[in-house]
């Protein structure tokens, strides 16, 4: 369980204050997938920054499981990304010279895993996003999607507990979006892991379990399923 | 993180820009050469020296002068400061004084203990050699007696030693067979040879310590003094040297000198004494006796410390230029380190999303800048030992011919030196990059574009 208290960060831009986090409270239950939503700026980014253990909380706490975050080392915070962990980026951020497999095994060097585990359990990643046929592919030779897909594999091959997306589908086409949200609905229910997909996209605001609307840093709406009309009106 | 991976990732990082790399490891590679060529050349050089140095040198011996000090030290010493006064104790403005040695003094050290035999050396001036049934004259421009147990460290190619006692035999030098236009040494051996030694009528004229001939003058009587080769040296740098027993020395040094008293207490030329120890490591003792006595000793490890000594700081000196060539070249791979870490911030933020600690963030480039180093040193290593052994090879065919045993190219541990400095200066370099790379903020790295 996820479980944000009183979170606050306060940013100065050129003497102006930004609250990206204003008090901002809530839990989420193992295996939730939680879109959060709302316009630039709002705040969004940064909580998943805080939740993945990016970024500091000026006030306020957020535990993991067990594990408070701001109490964390950096070797510890390191571990916690590594191992409870996926990021998914909107930017898919794959290694240009790295072929499919070698981006799906980088956060298992950084565990120390050996090669020939390694390339298993990437192998065993790429194959549950549909890329079994793609291992020695590098990202030029992919498209937006499969990209996506690669980063997916990445993001689950050290079977983290939480998945982090941060506007997964902004940079894909309806179609190859939609497979992503597909894919990601489908890792919830077979790894039972819980996911927190900042977004802009309806599609996948509408296939959470729960939506989380933030403006100025704080919650101002937490509709648990199928409420999607009352937040479609207030995404931009 | 595994060490290996870090050097695999380190390794592919490093060939991203290829020319940048390229050129970094090229500036390293100038300094690594440097050290590289230093550390083949100079210790061949120094083995090349000290066994000529050992050649005519004995563990056993102990070089005495007359005086304490070097004649003449007081000229370097007063350089530049204001003239002192005069006192009644000096004998003209500066100390010129050679001294000479007299009988009583040879005494004094032979009744030193730990002294087996003192020897006087001498050098008669000779103007040039014949061979037996040969007009051809030949220059012979170190003539002199040594005593035997010195010259047993000389290697022969041929016959056998001149002893201390013996008389009208000489030990020639390698080179001569050339002279003489001979191949096998042993078709010299037995052989007669005349030294010709002019008489001049001042006295001082032709002597001094080096005996190298004078012009001669026209009313001068001359004389050829008979010899049988008994053994012809190795080759060594004294090309030219005969070595002649005690006595013949003696006599010809006479007759050049038109003077019976030589080696007497009226001879003022006595300048050198060979003291032959019982054992080496006698040597400190005996030769703080000698200098006791108002002498200046000099003992094998003295002069070997002075060679030592000089080697020490020719290396030093150009080892430096190398090590200077490098510390430019680090701040080559500062300014390469420092864009990679801009180019590459993204990336960071990413591996730290995916749980990269900044300790293997750190690693990955420090170990970047090591593999510059490593790969700088090995072409360094290959590439100054290339020029040394390409030095050695048209060096002997040209201007070092006659130095067979100098070896310019010479491999030992010491190479490795070039590589070990090229690497510590590069992982020098690249830890200012790595730390910045692991300080990076990940959301400000990840944000970067």
């Amino acid at each position: 369980m996820i479980s944000i208290k009183e979170a606050y960060k306060i940013y100065r831009l050129g003497g102006e204050e930004i609250r990206a986090l204003d008090g901002v409270s809530f839990d989420v239950q193992d295996g939730e997938l939680i879109a959060i939503i709302g316009p630039s700026g709002s705040g969004k980014s940064t909580l998943l920054h805080m939740i993945g253990g990016l970024d500091t909380l000026d006030k306020g706490e957020i535990n993991v499981g067990e594990q408070n975050l701001g109490k964390l080392k950096d070797k510890e915070l390191a571990r916690y990304r590594n191992s409870t962990i996926g990021f998914i980026f909107q930017q898919f951020n794959l290694q240009p010279k790295y072929s499919a497999l070698e981006n799906v095994e980088l956060p298992l060097i950084f565990s120390g895993i050996a090669k020939k585990e390694r390339q298993e359990r990437a192998k065993d990643a790429l194959r549950k996003v549909g890329l079994e046929q793609r291992l020695s592919h590098k990202p030029t030779e992919l498209s937006g999607g499969q990209q996506q897909r690669v980063c997916i594999a990445r993001a689950i091959v050290n079977s983290p507990n939480i998945i982090l997306a941060d506007e997964p589908t902004g940079n894909l086409d309806s179609k190859s979006g939609e497979k992503i949200i597909e894919l990601l609905r489908s890792l919830k229910e077979n790894m039972g892991v819980t996911i927190i997909v900042v977004t802009h996209d309806d599609r996948i605001a509408h296939k959470a379990d729960r939506i989380l609307r933030i403006l100025d840093g704080k919650i101002v709406e937490d509709v648990r399923n199928g409420k999607g009309d009352i937040v479609k009106e207030h995404t931009d | 993180m595994k060490i290996g991976d870090i050097i695999k990732i380190s390794f592919q990082n490093l060939f991203r820009q290829k020319l940048r790399t390229l050129l970094t490891i090229f500036s390293i590679v100038i300094g690594a050469t440097l050290i590289s060529i230093v550390y083949a050349v100079i210790p061949g050089f120094e083995k090349f020296f000290d066994m000529q140095f050992n050649t005519l040198n004995s563990d056993r011996l102990i070089e005495v002068y007359p005086t304490k000090d070097r004649p003449g030290m007081d000229i370097l010493s007063g350089l530049g400061k204001a003239p002192e006064e005069y006192t009644d104790e000096d004998q003209g403005s500066f100390d010129w004084e050679f001294g000479s040695f007299k009988d009583h003094d040879i005494d004094n050290m032979k009744a030193i203990d730990g002294v087996a035999n003192v020897y006087e050396s001498l050098f008669p001036s000779v103007d040039y050699v014949k061979l037996e049934e040969s007009e051809q004259r030949i220059k012979a421009g170190f003539v002199f007696y040594y005593p035997n147990f010195v010259l047993k460290n000389l290697d022969l190619v041929a016959g056998d030693y001149v002893n201390d006692d013996d008389q009208g035999k000489v030990v020639i030098a390698n080179q001569f067979m050339e002279s003489f236009g001979v191949d096998d040494p042993d078709e010299l051996i037995g052989k007669k040879i005349y030294l010709h030694v002019t008489q001049t009528s001042l006295p001082q004229a032709a002597s001094g310590m080096m005996g190298f001939s004078t012009s001669t003058p026209q009313d001068a009587e001359d004389k050829y003094f008979e010899f049988e080769i008994v053994g012809i040296s190795e080759k060594t740098i004294l090309s030219s040297v005969i070595f002649v027993p005690y006595q013949d020395a003696l006599e010809m040094t006479k007759f050049a000198k038109d003077n019976d008293k030589i080696m007497t207490d009226e001879d003022t030329d006595r300048g050198y004494v060979a003291v032959e120890l019982t054992d080496p490591s006698l040597a400190g003792q005996v030769k703080a006796d000698i200098e006791e006595l108002g002498f200046m000793a000099r003992s094998y490890e003295d002069n070997k410390d002075v060679m030592d000594d000089m080697f020490g700081v020719i290396t030093i000196i150009f080892s430096s230029f190398g090590i200077l060539a490098m510390a430019v070249s680090s701040l080559g791979i500062l300014n390469t380190l420092i864009m990679a870490v801009y180019e590459r911030t993204r990336e960071i933020g990413v591996m730290k999303a995916i749980g990269a600690t900044r300790r293997s963030i750190a690693l990955l480039f420090t170990i970047e800048a090591s593999l510059i180093g490593f790969f700088g040193g090995i072409l360094g290593i290959g590439l100054g030992f290339g020029i040394s052994e390409i030095l050695n090879i048209w060096g002997h065919k040209t201007i070092l011919s006659t130095f067979e045993t100098l070896d310019l190219s010479n491999v030992s541990p010491l190479l490795l030196l070039g590589l070990v400095i090229s690497v510590g200066v590069s992982t020098i370099a690249g830890i200012y990059p790595a730390l910045r790379a692991s300080r990076l903020d990940p959301v400000d790295a990840l944000r970067y574009e």
